[in-house]
């Protein structure tokens, strides 16, 4: 059976990128982001999130720095770097090349439904 | 609220009150950076505790402000984050992935050096047993002690090893004993006979590996889910 959260674990580096491509963000808001965008379809542990973001970090895909706000709780924020707008245009080009692909691929096979009527026409 | 009502707060003893959701989470975040001892420094670990900690407590705000009690706001933020020794051990692959710092830091983590001790000390009692044998010809009769010390060794040695933290146990075990296995074959090959010790050796490669490795991953996978037995958040 498919599962989204499996599709989702190797581009959540992505889907990061995307978002900081948009303004700085701390952790909290970029997971929010992404529940947000996909519509909870890509239901995902928010703890797995730090993982990916230190790996882009060390990348140097994107950076980190604590900010203090009074009255508020310090936050990390995480801006994209210039080598991480290249890697997400990057990283962009490929999905859609893979996704332009599958969609040639898949495009003429009827989804579960279809096939379930179209069996159960022929029994 | 009544947050004496909460079913897995007295599981974790902790008694209720206003500070009960921070020890919770606190309790939370011990479980979430235990993988990474021995391998994420002190500073980093800090770092990601403080933001986790930030991290929950934004999804507590949020969910109480959902409607949910106090209790229940801080059970579904636990559970929204994810297993804590899950991610922990994510972020320990990540680190030593993204650092890789070099290849000495990869196999002198945790598991590594603690399965060196232990596989280690068990070696040098294999050998010590088998110099006995060898040399003391009175001594044949523990020709058995010493086949059965060489079979339960690698066993004992990958227990004690997965009673320890640490991620990668299984792989830490292979390290070790690959070094190991080396290691006693160059020594006892100065100080005993060459079949003897080239058997002690193929058995160390052959046997000492996959069952030290096996039994160490199944007492940590096991050791896992008995902490985290009756820590696992649940809903009512």
């Amino acid at each position: 059976m498919t599962n989204e959260s499996d599709l989702l674990r190797g581009n959540t580096p992505t889907l990061v990128l995307a978002i900081l491509s948009e303004g700085p963000q701390h952790g909290y808001a970029i997971a929010q982001q992404i529940n947000k965008r996909t519509g909870d379809s890509l239901k995902f542990k928010q703890g797995t999130l730090y993982p990916v973001l230190h790996t882009l970090e060390r990348e140097g895909w994107v950076s980190g720095e604590w900010r203090h706000v009074e009255g508020e709780r310090p936050r990390l924020v995480y801006a994209i770097t210039e080598s991480g707008r290249a890697a997400l245009a990057e990283k962009v080009r490929v999905w859609r090349r893979f996704s332009d692909a599958m969609n040639n691929l898949i495009g003429g096979v009827a989804g579960d439904d279809r096939i379930g009527d179209a069996h159960e026409r022929t029994a | 609220m009544n947050e004496q009502r909460d079913p897995w707060l007295p599981l974790i003893g902790h008694p209720p009150g206003a500070n009960a959701s921070q020890a919770v989470i606190g309790d939370y975040l011990d479980y979430l950076c235990a993988p990474m001892l021995g391998i994420v420094p002190y500073n980093q670990r800090r770092r990601l505790r403080a933001e986790a900690e930030d991290h929950l407590l934004a999804l507590v705000e949020d969910f109480a402000a959902e409607g949910f009690t106090p209790g229940e706001a801080v059970t579904v933020a636990l559970k929204e984050y994810g297993d804590p020794w899950r991610i922990g051990q994510e972020w320990a692959d990540a680190w030593l992935r993204g650092a890789a710092p070099s290849r000495l830091a990869r196999i002198t983590d945790a598991a590594t050096l603690r399965a060196f001790g232990w596989f280690g000390v068990f070696t040098v009692v294999n050998l010590l047993a088998l110099e006995i044998y060898v040399l003391e010809p009175s001594q044949r009769g523990i020709l058995s002690l010493t086949q059965v010390l060489s079979v339960v060794s690698p066993i004992a040695a990958g227990i004690s090893t997965g009673l320890g933290l640490g991620s990668r146990i299984g792989a830490g075990v292979v390290r070790a004993m690959t070094a190991l296995s080396a290691a006693s074959a160059a020594i006892g090959l100065l100080l005993l006979p060459h079949l003897e010790v080239l058997t002690f050796a193929a058995m160390q490669f052959l046997f000492w590996i996959p069952a030290g490795a096996l039994s160490a991953t199944v007492i940590a996978a096991l050791r896992r889910q008995l902490r985290l037995q009756g820590y696992r958040p649940t809903t009512r």
